[in-house]
This record gives C-alpha cells, structure tokens and sequence, in this order.
C-alpha cells in the first residue's frame, strides 16, 4: 500500500478507536472521583494525547493547529485547565481539562517552549528562548502581565506558591534563577552545571534539582540558603526530573542511554537505572506516586513505570516527537 | 559525491513534510540497510574507526590523531574536514558510539549583520549510534545522529541552516554510506 494511503487508513482506524474510547470513558463519567489525565505534546504531529492515568489509555488526541509544534505543558492542580507552549505558533493553547479541547490561543511572542502554571491556574509563567525573558499571563484576563528579562535560553521552569518563588534554569548561562512572584524581581542566581534544563522540586520546596544536560549530572540546591549543596553524576545526556510526592525519590532521564536513574534523595545516591525507550525526554509522576511516565522522543512513545518494583508496566505509543516537558499530569491536591 | 548530491535531492522530494522545529528541538535521523553478509564481516568492516573512507563515498581520506580522534576529508570542492571523537565500542554488541569535535568552515556571510559561519555539515552537538546485527540470512546496519542545527540563533533562519537541512543532509550522509557499503560488502 503506498505510504500516504496507509497513513491516511490508520489515522482513520485511530479515530474511530478514539471516538469509541471517548464513549466509554463519558459512561463512567458519573464516578466521584475526577480522572487524573497526561496531556502529552507531540510535537511533530501538532497535538496533545490524553492519556487516562487510570487505564494508560489514550481517551482523546487534541489538535493544537497545524505548524504550532506544541512543546511545553502545564497543568494547574486545582485549576481545570492546562497550558501548552507552541515555539512554532509563538503562542499558548489554553485546554479545558474537563471537556478536553483548546478553548483559546494566546499569543506571546517568538520562542514560548518552558511553561509552568501557578496551583489554580491563574498565573502562568513562560520561558522564551530567544529573547530570554519569562512572560507572566494572567490567565483570568488572558493579558501578559509582566516580563521578565532572565539569562540566555531559560528552559525550565517551577513555582512554589507557599513561597512566592519561581525557579528558572538558563541553559546558556549554566545558571539557575530565583524569582520573587510578587515583585517579579530576581532575588539569586546560583551557578549549577552545563546546560541545566528540567527542574524538579521537592514538596516542602527546600531542595531544587536541576538537570544538567552537558556535564551528565544533578545539581541539587537548597533554595533557602540558594546555593547548590550536592551534585549527582546520573546518565549522558540527561534532560528532565521528577520528584515522588513524598520526597524521597528523585528521578531522571537520560537521553543518550535510553534511561532513568532513580536517587534516594536521602543519601544523592543512583539506587535503580531503569531501561526505557529511546530518547527520553519529559518525565512525571501521578499523583498517588505509584506510575512515572517516561516520554520517548526517539521512538513516540510513553514508557509507565510502577515505582514499587521500577519495572516499565506499559508501553503507550504517542504521536510523533512527543515532549511532555514541564508538569503534563493533572493533579487534584 | 555525485551519488551523494542524487540521494539528497531524493531525500528533499521523499520528506518535504518532514519537522521543522525551531532552534531549541533537538533532531534526531536513523537509517537502516539490510546487507546480505555475515554480521562479523560487516562488523570488522565499520569498527575500523580510521577507515570510514573505504566504504562512504563522501569521504576521500581519514587521518587518525589518536586512536580515538580521526579526521576526515570530505571528496567535495575545497576539501572540507570533520574531526570526530570514538566515545565508546563494544565490540559484543557490534556498536559503536562517535561525536563530532570540530568541524573545517566553508564559507562565512553575514546574515542580518552577523557573521555567520557555513561548516562542513549544518549541525551542531552532533553525536551518533552505529551498530550491526544478526538478521535472517544477513546483516541489519542502522546509523542514527542526535544534533541540533549549526544556526543556533533567533529566526529567521540563513538559507541551508535549518533544521530541516539538518536532517535532510544527515539523512543523504547515513543512506549513500549505507548504500556504498551493501554494495561493496554483498560483492
């Protein structure tokens, strides 16, 4: 069969299975418990794949526009919308996690990739990559309401609301920031190792990791004292971290060896390394900790791991270049 | 070198859909050829780091620096070099894993008042996967690249820079060098 006849029957099938998996999850809709969901950029395809955490099923894939390549997510906790930075588009798709569409687009200009939302979802914080600034969105006005001039290429990024505190790694800077929430100033910026990207937070907000892609290793800051206290060598090439909820296991992606290592955060030592599928990129953890997924870039690809055992459980296929990078699961707490 | 400019001009027409993301996306390209010989042969044919040019068209000579750096002398106007670095073999798995150091300047414009440097190749943060395995009746060789593109500023983007140029080219380099090795090994 010629390649675009194929394409164009499996995308087809794929439909229809969506559609039928749409149908199913609306009759269990009635449950007390809202679904927990992963919203997975695939930024080749120009969508987002829903993900139901309950069944690793994907229940819906949203078009975000065609040319937008969406990169960047971010979920608000108690919100009920996520948000999706398009370095393409040059703007934000905002998406109803309820009835899981884009209800709007906001513009915000050249290079929008890390992106991260406030615990109601009313500020969002976005990284540009090329005019090094971070753009605060009030998401109730849909207007940027400040920027704020950063190092070069600020990548990823974290708030702490109890804190007032936002985190910023500048990958050409090799630098973290620390920005005050309610003055938008910045109040350090602390060198960490070459080419920082995924940030991850521990939940009493005391230790900040920072994932250095170039020099192969961690740097894990005490945010108070705002200066690094350990670094961990991990896998070549690492991109993002996630925390467990309860503070206790950090995890890693690793580019270049297809894995993630597991740190016992007590001790900044590797305990697992844990095969996934190629590329890893972005990285979370549900709410309850008991599944990380893994984003495979290389291969479109969702790798679930059971934390208890460190086992990859199921393999969820994506669309192309999926990224997943910043907090892609939704979370009720 | 001929065949080398054939296979890009197929590549542009086979992928013209292909990513075009900007600056801050890594790429990624992967060719895979099957070759009917024994996987031991085409193995001890590849691992020979300093020996690229027997097989790739592309490539009129290597000079090894160390047994770990090798230069290579492209067969195209100008004799454009590439210095790469072996970072590791295994020889169980017939893999090997190479980044490229430095590359030669082809020419230099200046684009919105910038000097802009052309190199070798149009990527930057190269490294790259090559690796033989048993297969029914053969050999299965797969080639894969990471990099980003060499222009690693704001758009717009100067003409051959992109990444869609990237992959195009490493896409023509990995397929012409596997197509020049089938060849050469199932003689």
């Amino acid at each position: 069969m010629p390649k675009l006849i194929r394409l164009t029957f499996i995308k087809a099938a794929f439909k229809r299975v969506a559609f039928f998996l749409v149908g199913v999850s609306m009759l269990s809709a009635c449950s007390t418990t809202p679904p927990s969901y992963a919203f997975m950029t695939n930024q080749l395809s120009d969508s987002v794949s829903v993900i139901d955490t309950a069944t690793q099923k994907i229940v819906k894939t949203i078009d975000i526009g065609e040319g937008k390549r969406p990169a960047g997510i971010a979920t608000s906790q108690s919100g009920h919308k996520a948000f999706v930075s398009n370095p393409d588009g040059m703007d934000i798709a905002i998406i109803d996690t309820d009835k899981l569409e884009v209800t709007s687009y906001i513009p915000v200009g050249a290079g929008p990739v890390g992106i991260v939302s406030n615990k109601d979802g009313t500020r969002v914080y976005i990284a540009d990559w090329y005019k090094n600034i971070i753009s605060v969105l009030n998401t109730d006005t849909s207007k940027i309401i400040a920027t704020i001039p950063v190092g070069k290429s600020p990548a990823g990024l974290i708030v702490d609301d109890k804190q007032h505190r936002l985190y910023v790694s500048n990958r050409d800077d090799n630098t973290v920031m620390i920005i005050d929430t309610q003055h938008y100033g910045i109040l350090n910026t602390i060198d960490v190792g070459t080419a920082p990207f995924g940030l991850a937070l521990s939940p009493n907000g005391q230790l900040l990791y920072s994932v250095n892609v170039q020099s192969n290793n961690v740097s894990v800051l005490d945010t108070q004292q705002a200066k690094v206290v350990d670094t961990i060598a991990v896998g070549k090439w690492p991109y993002c971290a996630v925390v467990s909820p309860d503070g206790h296991t950090l995890y890693v992606t690793n580019q270049d060896d297809s894995s993630v290592s597991v740190i016992d955060t007590r001790s900044s030592s590797v305990t697992d390394t844990i095969e996934v599928g190629e590329s890893p990129d972005g990285i979370d953890i549900t709410e309850d900790g008991q599944f990380v997924y893994v984003v495979n870039w290389g291969e479109a690809t969702l790798s679930v791991i059971d934390s208890s055992t460190n086992k990859v459980v199921s393999t969820i296929k994506t669309g192309k270049g999926p990224r997943g990078f910043g907090q892609f699961i939704t979370k009720r707490q | 070198m001929k065949k080398l400019l054939h296979v890009i001009a197929a590549v542009m027409i086979a992928v013209p859909m292909l990513a075009s993301a900007h600056g801050p996306t890594r790429q990624m390209v992967e060719e895979k050829i099957f070759i009917k010989a024994p996987p031991d042969k085409v193995w001890a044919m590849v691992k020979d780091f300093g020996a690229i040019d027997k097989w790739h068209p592309a490539i009129a000579s290597t000079e090894l620096k160390d047994e770990k750096t090798r230069v290579l002398t492209l067969a195209s106007e100008g004799s454009p070099t590439i210095t790469e670095e072996l970072e590791s073999t295994n020889d169980e798995k017939m893999t090997f894993v190479y980044k490229i150091l430095d590359m030669s300047v082809v020419k230099t414009i200046t684009f919105n008042s910038v000097e802009t440097p052309y190199y070798t190749l149009p990527v930057s943060n190269y490294k790259s996967w090559f690796s033989v395995k048993a297969v029914d009746g053969g050999s299965e060789v797969k080639w894969k690249g990471k990099f980003y593109r060499s222009f690693m500023l704001n758009p717009p983007v100067p003409e051959g820079q992109s990444d869609h140029d990237a992959i195009d080219t490493m896409s023509a380099v990995y397929t012409s060098g596997l197509e020049n090795l089938k060849t050469i090994m199932e003689k």
